[in-house]
């Protein structure tokens, strides 16, 4: 599905190379699988893997939005590729674009803006980054049509998304026309929400030997959560609230806006690239933070690289004697679908109390009652001060969890129901574990109610007595301490 | 982690080929039986055949095939020995024993018969290469019901077992639940059983009286009242609900199920997807992903094992194999979801540390009085 051909102008010889996208194993015939990766960034990462696997001089790389085989491409190419060019379909969409090998890995972040849905674009874009005449040779035979909103390879690149690759590539095409200086332009990130996104985006920019993308634009709502997260890339603030999650803006509308909000001097200065989704995130193993590395730059192409496998970047614990042991819990996801089942939080918090355990939740008074403290943490300064003062962070699929895990360090269990434990928790350390009921249906990623059994609340959701033999587990291991 | 398929070695020959080729549905609500593409009609007994039905199992990231082993003409048989040149010690071999085809074992007075099969039985597991639990080899037993007396089959299998040099035995009772019945006569573990024989949720058709008149009045399919259908998610998802209070009980899973060949009268089993198709890839994957997630929580690490039904059951439509059908839609989903699962177990370690088990008695004590309390 991802593709390409390696080719010897001189001796005709032409090698063909055919990877899938990986489900864990990270095979030699594997790619990394990113949610958060452009198309461009998969022409990107063939052209890496099949340049160092080739001495050839000549790379043609398939789109990696079309399932397309080596043999495929061959096959049109059959009569011999010998120069650069772009191969497209009879309407337009690029099929392979055939660079010199060294050439993809001089301008290997400039290419990060290649559309990969309008072959016309991307033409006069490459002949712009690398001097080239491209000529553009279409397929009559072959018409893609209307691409369709979601692939069964994994791609979400419907009309609108189109048109925000489409802006990019425009965007690069005008910079590279326009200034004789465009070389040393930075390449921004256009991944400006939500805050728990925000937090993996920034551990992967402290996590990248060699980034491709040195900036980001970020909601200016999140300042807090930038300084406080280490981001490693330069921050382009965006005054705009972030993306509403009632689905009421959508992404590549919210896009327009940000452009427009962002103004020209942004978009003349800087190599715009989105960053948000294109692919589905559940059909990949691996968790956000990874992802994020591999949309920045880092190839990872074995599991030893990726971070859920490897120590995490921080760790620390609470400095205050083991007993009496203090458990902070955010148990509110905002829907009721999201928040940990209210009589599951009543009985935990119930159970806690009577092994001695002190409870406090965020922002619940409701469960006070049951013996637990309800206190606040809106902001990132209290959730951390709050934090410190426990010995174990209990959270859901949330910003507060996100930050306390990766941020801080903190020994920290995870609550799944309807989203992917393996994306957004995932990698189990004595600091850290995701727990759920490991039930068929999930991750459904539902965001309204059940839709297997028609509740409100989900039920994938660990039962108390499973959370709480975590968290007795957890103290354990990390603080030795052990319930009278 | 093992992964365990169950295999049909009837393939031998054409007649099982020639069956499912001849199968006509007798409705229109029951799925054509598919036919194979890649491998096609294989035959067991020819080894150039069966090499690469082994070789794609393992591909897939299968570790082992369960086979079955019946007494048949006064000796017990399998066919592990045209599968066994293709075995290592990543692949090997564990045995479904159809002990329910055997009025023997539900007759209490038939002890000493029972002794000279069980010896019969565990000879004719030596030798073959065997897939392990617990470090022992594996056998499911079929009917466990149909023992009248499980904890001295258990006791004497074990002591054939040891007498035979066999490490021992790993032995499996093929029970959703163990109601205080196998487990204590010495059973390691419970396997979930068959679609079949474990409807795990209400079917789609709740038929009555009115139904009845309706087929008869030639104004209904009899399909429709005979047969059972059953919606494939809630169906899997309530095999996954709770399944930590039936005891230890090691998952089953399967891509689809329907077995109208072996009930041409009704009473067949169906389960059925969204768009009234048989199998749905994204759901069967993540019944295969999760159910190896929970082995991976609540087994012993040497003890952790699901059952995926099944490799090649085409006469149930239950195969994973690739079909003229489905191209190599369901096989890729068997693989991506083995390496989808066993990534994410990597990345919980391999063996999750837990609290004992007072203390875990102790919490689900509280929690049952908070529980009181709150009600």
């Amino acid at each position: 599905m991802l593709t390409g051909l390696a080719v010897s102008t001189a001796s005709g010889r032409v090698e063909g190379f055919d990877f899938r996208f990986s489900k864990g194993r990270l095979a030699a015939d594997e790619m990394f699988d990113s949610a958060t990766s452009p198309p461009a960034r998969y022409v990107v990462e063939l052209a890496r893997r099949i340049g160092g696997a080739s001495s050839a001089d000549l790379l043609a790389i398939a789109n990696p939005l079309l399932p397309l085989k080596a043999a495929q491409i061959a096959g049109w190419l059959k009569e011999g590729v010998r120069e650069p060019m772009i191969l497209a379909s009879a309407d337009g969409f690029p099929l392979v674009y055939c660079l010199p090998r060294a050439l993809f890995a001089e301008i290997e972040r400039f290419l990060l803006t290649l559309s990969a849905v309008d072959a016309e674009l991307d033409q006069r874009l490459l002949e712009g980054l690398t001097g080239l005449s491209l000529p553009r040779r279409r397929m009559q035979g072959i018409t893609i049509g209307p691409y369709p909103v979601s692939t069964p390879t994994g791609w979400f690149q419907g009309p609108a998304r189109q048109g925000v690759l489409k802006v990019t590539t425009a965007n690069a095409i005008k910079i590279v026309e326009s200034r004789k200086d465009w070389r040393d332009l930075p390449v921004a990130a256009f991944h400006p929400y939500h805050a728990g996104s925000i937090i993996f985006f920034a551990m992967a920019s402290r996590d990248v030997t060699a980034p491709l993308v040195t900036r980001q634009v970020v909601c200016s709502s999140y300042r807090d959560i930038v300084a406080a997260s280490g981001l490693a890339l330069d921050p382009v603030w965006l005054k705009l609230p972030f993306l509403p999650r009632d689905n009421s803006v959508g992404e590549p509308q919210y896009f327009a806006h940000s452009l427009n909000r962002l103004g020209e001097s942004v978009l003349r200065d800087n190599f715009v690239v989105f960053m948000r989704y294109s692919r589905v995130s559940a059909i990949s193993p691996f968790h956000m933070i990874d992802h994020d590395r591999f949309t920045l730059g880092e190839s990872l192409t074995r599991p030893d690289q990726l971070r859920q496998l490897q120590p995490p970047l921080v760790t620390e614990r609470c400095a205050l004697p083991a007993a009496p042991l203090k458990v902070l819990f955010h148990a509110t996801g905002g829907t009721s679908i999201k928040n940990y089942p209210l009589d599951y939080a009543k009985v935990a918090v119930r159970c806690l109390r009577g092994l001695g355990i002190e409870v406090s939740v965020i922002g619940r008074p409701d469960l006070e009652p049951f013996g637990a403290i309800s206190i606040d943490a809106d902001e990132t300064d209290a959730l951390t001060a709050a934090v410190r003062r426990h010995h174990i962070f209990v959270g859901l699929d949330s910003f507060p969890h996100h930050y306390v895990r990766s941020v801080m360090g903190w020994p920290t269990i995870g609550l799944f129901g309807a989203t992917g434990a393996a994306n957004f928790g995932g990698g189990w350390t004595p600091h850290y574990r995701a727990i759920d009921s490991a039930l068929a249906c999930h991750p459904c990623g539902a965001e309204t109610g059940c839709p297997v059994f028609g509740t409100a609340e989900c039920i994938n959701y660990a039962k108390p007595e499973h959370l709480i033999a975590a968290i007795l587990s957890m103290a354990e291991q990390v603080y030795g301490f052990v319930v009278e | 982690m093992l992964v365990l398929a169950f295999f049909d070695t009837g393939f031998i020959g054409g007649e099982r080929w020639r069956r499912l080729r001849e199968a006509r549905p007798a409705s229109r609500q029951h799925f054509a039986l598919n036919s194979p593409s890649t491998l096609g009609h294989y035959d067991l007994a020819k080894p150039e055949q069966t090499a690469p039905v082994v070789g794609m199992a393992r591909q897939a990231g299968i570790d082992g095939f369960v086979i079955d082993i019946r007494f048949l003409g006064g000796a017990y048989r399998h066919d592990g020995a045209l599968l066994a040149p293709f075995c290592d010690p990543s692949f090997g071999l564990a045995f479904r024993w159809r002990n329910g085809e055997e009025p023997v074992w539900a007759d209490a007075s038939a002890a000493l018969e029972q002794v000279e099969r069980i010896n019969a039985l565990v000879a004719a597991l030596k030798s073959v290469p065997a897939v392990k639990l617990g470090g022992r080899p594996v056998l499911i037993v079929e009917s466990p019901k149909h023992l009248a007396a499980p904890a001295a089959v258990v006791t004497a299998l074990r002591r054939a077992a040891e007498a035979a040099g066999l490490p021992g035995l790993y032995l499996i009772a093929n029970r959703a639940e163990d109601k205080g019945r196998f487990l204590s006569a010495g059973f390691d573990s419970l396997v979930d059983p068959s679609p079949e024989d474990w409807h795990s949720c209400n079917p789609s058709n709740r038929t009555g009286g009115l139904d009845y008149l309706e087929v008869l009045a030639g104004l209904k399919d009899s399909a429709d009242y005979l047969d059972r259908f059953f919606p494939y998610l809630p169906f899997t998802v309530a095999r996954m609900l709770n399944r930590e209070t039936r005891g230890k009980v090691l998952p089953r899973v399967f891509a689809s199920f329907h077995n109208w060949l072996r009930h041409p009268e009704g009473g067949a089993t169906h389960l059925i997807n969204h768009g009234n198709r048989p199998h749905d890839t994204h759901l069967f994957g993540l019944f295969v992903e999760n159910a190896m997630l929970f082995a991976h929580a609540h087994f012993p690490a040497d003890e952790r094992a699901i059952f995926l039904q099944s490799w090649n059951g085409w006469l149930d439509g239950s195969q994973i194999e690739p079909s003229l059908l489905d191209g190599d839609l369901v096989y890729n989903a068997a693989r991506d979801a083995i390496d989808r699962g066993r990534y994410m177990i990597r990345t919980r370690g391999d063996t999750p540390s837990d609290i004992s088990d007072a203390l875990k008695e102790r919490i689900a004590l509280l929690c049952e009085a908070a529980r009181g309390t709150l009600a």
